[in-house]
């Protein structure tokens, strides 16, 4: 990943938080609101590869944890563990449908929040929330919503910003085809 | 080859991550309200507040907008309006009948000298909200430097909000009463029946009364009781709006329905004095 790209990730980390703490919690549906930390993270890792994805949701969960009295570690470890998976599963997969994205976000912050509920069990906090299972459905269904903004705007930013190293140059394209001659 | 030793570095990475998050874990867990952390914690908070306040502020009309997404913005308008006034209305009943009680003991206590203590406040605005969908919190512009303490309680015109669970220097985080980790001390101000008010992450709050034959109805208005010493008491929570008899054996589920509409809340008040008992205690400590 370039260096410019790493700055326009951290850029987006920021205003993700920022936005995630003073305009989401007012776009509550049914008591659910979007997480776009990590959809940001699952994104990253769909298109950078998991490390990228991880390390991207391991900074924007420990931004949410500095919030969160009480949880400190678990949201930087769900979104680290969520966004891996997300680059683990689009490695996996052989296709380039626009579905992808989509059915990954929405099956990995089913997931996120299942581990979020677990860990703070197993923590042993007092008063622990009933999992509701509406909630984290619309959750899931509302990141659906964020990453068909994001994804577009991130592969764009993608191109744009891809090592120059990366793309092969004309005297290089000029050799390949006379390799295949 | 390569695509191996690429593997074995995610691997590598995602390995180290965990166990940072679990160390970090580990250590909060261990570690008291004065731990590093912690302090990391509510310096992060201190830095945060300023700008997350002048980023509220920016996209106030977005949050405005997807408010009033189906409301013309005249009808939004006079509808605030119309709900400060109700609000004003409901106070002022809530305090009469309050007032009434209060006259009603005293006159058979022939106590006419004792004084309602006057309660000292102190106004911020809230910056941040809970970022997560298992916490009821909010970040609020006022900390140890406006003598805000862990443990106060925060109200707002139409009732209790919440108590303070963590105090920085210039911001501070409450707890609302509708988190599930949250217990107040309650009574009905009808019956004067006591019990606890717990929050169930949803817009309603739970009555846990202390006596199984509670006089309890539908429209019963909830007020903090004092029991507990964090809360002062004669605060407004809400009015009950369900009551569901549950089979032999459990007591049955008490539904109140908050005063405080928590998604329209902009500004609060932090009452500070009478200071909650646990701060005094921990002062002469």
């Amino acid at each position: 990943m370039s260096r410019k790209r790493q700055a326009i990730l951290g850029l987006f980390i920021i205003t993700g938080f920022l936005l995630q703490i003073s305009v989401v919690p007012h776009l509550q549906l049914f008591g659910a609101k979007p997480d776009i930390l990590l959809v940001l993270a699952i994104v990253v890792a769909i298109q950078d590869g998991p490390t990228a994805g991880a390390a991207t949701g391991f900074i924007g969960g420990l931004f949410q944890d500095m919030m969160s009295p009480g949880y400190f570690g678990v949201s930087a470890l769900t979104k680290a563990m969520a966004a891996y998976m997300a680059g683990l599963l689009k490695d996996m997969t052989i296709t380039y449908s626009v579905l992808l994205p989509l059915i990954i976000t929405f099956a990995l912050t089913f997931f996120e929040q299942t581990v979020f509920m677990a860990s703070v069990a197993i923590l042993g906090q007092e008063g622990i929330p009933p999992f509701a299972l509406l909630d984290v459905f619309i959750s899931s269904v509302y990141n659906v919503l964020i990453v068909l903004l994001l994804y577009p705007l991130l592969k764009r930013l993608h191109f744009e910003t891809k090592d120059k190293s990366m793309v092969l140059s004309d005297s290089h394209v000029k050799q390949v085809e006379r390799d295949l001659q | 080859m390569s695509t191996n030793r690429s593997s074995r570095r995610n691997r590598i990475i995602l390995i180290v991550i965990i166990v940072l998050c679990v160390t970090m874990i580990t250590m909060y867990a261990r570690e008291s309200d004065s731990g590093p952390i912690h302090k990391v914690q509510d310096v992060f908070m201190d830095v945060i507040s300023p700008i997350s306040s002048g980023f509220s502020k920016v996209f106030k009309p977005i949050k405005d907008g997807f408010v009033n997404v189906f409301r013309l913005p005249t009808l939004a308008r006079d509808n605030a309006e119309l709900e400060k006034k109700v609000d004003q209305l409901r106070r002022e009943n809530i305090e009469a009948v309050e007032l009434e009680k209060e006259l009603e003991e005293l006159k058979k206590l022939l106590n006419w000298g004792e004084e309602h203590p006057e309660m000292e406040t102190v106004g911020t605005d809230i910056i941040a909200q809970s970022p997560d969908n298992w916490q009821r919190l909010m970040v609020i512009k006022k900390g140890s430097s406006s003598n805000v303490q862990k443990y106060m309680a925060v109200v707002s015109a139409s009732g209790m909000v919440g108590r303070i669970i963590s105090v920085g220097t210039f911001s501070s985080v409450v707890q609302l009463i509708t988190d599930s980790r949250s217990g107040v001390g309650a009574r009905v101000q009808r019956s004067r029946e006591t019990g606890i008010i717990e929050g169930m992450n949803s817009d309603v709050l739970r009555l846990v009364p202390m006596n199984e034959e509670a006089d309890l109805k539908v429209g019963d208005i909830i007020e903090t009781s004092g029991l507990g010493g964090t809360v002062p008491a004669g605060i407004a929570i809400g009015k009950i709006s369900k009551i569901k008899k549950r089979t032999e054996g459990l007591s049955e589920l008490v539904e109140v329905e908050p005063f405080v509409e928590f998604s329209k809340l902009s500004d609060v008040l932090v009452i500070i004095t009478p200071e909650p008992e646990s701060v005094i205690l921990k002062g002469t400590q």
